[in-house]
């Protein structure tokens, strides 16, 4: 008898346990997959892939079980699982994707359809597929913090809590990869 | 101009629906997660298992070695038929067992083995039982001693007489022989 009983409040301590961990899961899902998303594409800059990057991140979430509520920075903590596995699968794929004039699958820019007209939206593509190269030939220590800091859900702190590296060090790297940019624009719009 | 192209170059939005199509994946897997505490009790399981089988072929005890008969075949050591018959008669098994070795050392084995293992006779050539009409001899000699006598007498005066005419042939013959 009091072996049933002990056995039925353990079947429901896991139950709640199991319950509890799902619902900070989809907390966490509906609070910050979009963050996730963007971190994977600036690295993928492939939708397809970016979405993927964001499943894998949360199913390794998932794996972390009951751990999961002791995490104090929620945010940063998954950014940096993002981050990770998003370079993985870049590096898997062998090289970071350079996106052509003419690529179906170049990002959707919010931008683009503000009212501006037809001349300035095909300057601001051009501008953009020409910053996407720039970037993507930026070496890697200039270019990662200043994807990071590109997206504007992340503070210089977090992307340097992302990179690990100190907050000092990403102000300093993204004002020289912008000051690069600056002149490789300059000089390309000439 | 730079500040709107960097913002142009993040402002990506997914397709709609991404909370909702990453919570159904997660608990399509969520079931198939493997858990912790069943990984641990595999883990312990096998190497539980290790230690026993360790334990159990460190207590199991050893056959005996394998003398040299077991291992080796057994040659045997071609001897002269009727030259030493005794000794291949008297050698005991475990001797001959020992002479086989291997075939560049065989013939200095076999020849120490006969000199450590056989005794030493004190009559060379070694007595050989006597044969049918020795027997037969020996009885009449025991039985009729003086005849015996006789007869041996006559026996060595007719050798004696045949050894005689044979060197006065071999005389007469060899200053014959020389002169031609």
């Amino acid at each position: 008898m009091v072996a049933g009983e002990a056995i039925l409040d353990r079947a429901s301590i896991e139950r709640s346990r199991i319950e509890s961990r799902d619902a900070l899961l989809e907390a966490l899902v509906r609070e910050h997959s979009r963050l996730v998303y963007r971190i994977a594409y600036s690295v993928l800059r492939c939708h397809q892939e970016a979405e993927d990057a964001t499943q894998e991140t949360f199913m390794r979430v998932l794996r972390y079980g009951s751990k999961l509520a002791e995490v104090e920075d929620s945010k940063t903590w998954l950014a940096r699982i993002a981050w990770r596995v998003a370079v993985d699968r870049s590096k898997r794929r062998g090289r970071t994707r350079e996106v052509a004039l003419d690529d179906p699958e170049k990002p959707v820019a919010e931008v683009a359809s503000n009212g501006n007209s037809a001349d300035d939206s095909v300057q601001g593509a051009k501008i953009g597929t020409l910053l996407e190269k720039l970037i993507a030939a930026m070496p890697s220590k200039l270019r990662q913090p200043l994807i990071l800091s590109t997206i504007e859900e992340m503070s210089p702190r977090e992307v340097a809590a992302t990179l690990g590296i100190n907050e000092a060090a990403v102000r300093s790297r993204v004002f020289r990869a912008r000051q690069m940019l600056k002149e490789k624009l300059a000089q390309s719009i000439r | 101009m730079l500040d709107a192209a960097l913002k142009q170059y993040a402002a990506v939005q997914p397709r709609a629906g991404l909370e909702d199509r990453v919570l159904a994946h997660l608990r399509s897997q969520g079931g198939r997660a493997p858990s912790h505490h069943w990984w641990q009790w595999g883990i312990a399981a096998v190497a539980m298992a290790a230690v026993a089988l360790i334990i159990a072929i460190a207590w199991r005890p050893w056959p005996a070695p394998q003398p040299d008969l077991a291992q080796h075949p057994s040659v045997s050591v071609p001897g002269r038929p009727g030259s030493t018959p005794e000794l291949h008669g008297s050698r005991a098994p475990e001797q001959r067992v020992a002479t086989a070795r291997p075939k560049h050392r065989l013939h200095h084995a076999a020849v120490a083995q006969v000199a450590e293992g056989a005794p030493k006779l004190d009559q060379f050539p070694s007595p050989q039982p006597l044969s049918q009409e020795e027997l037969v001899l020996a009885r009449y000699a025991m039985e009729f001693p003086a005849e015996a006598t006789l007869i041996a007498k006559a026996q060595d005066e007719y050798e004696r007489e045949v050894q005689r005419e044979m060197s006065s042939t071999d005389s007469r013959i060899r200053p014959s022989g020389l002169d031609k």
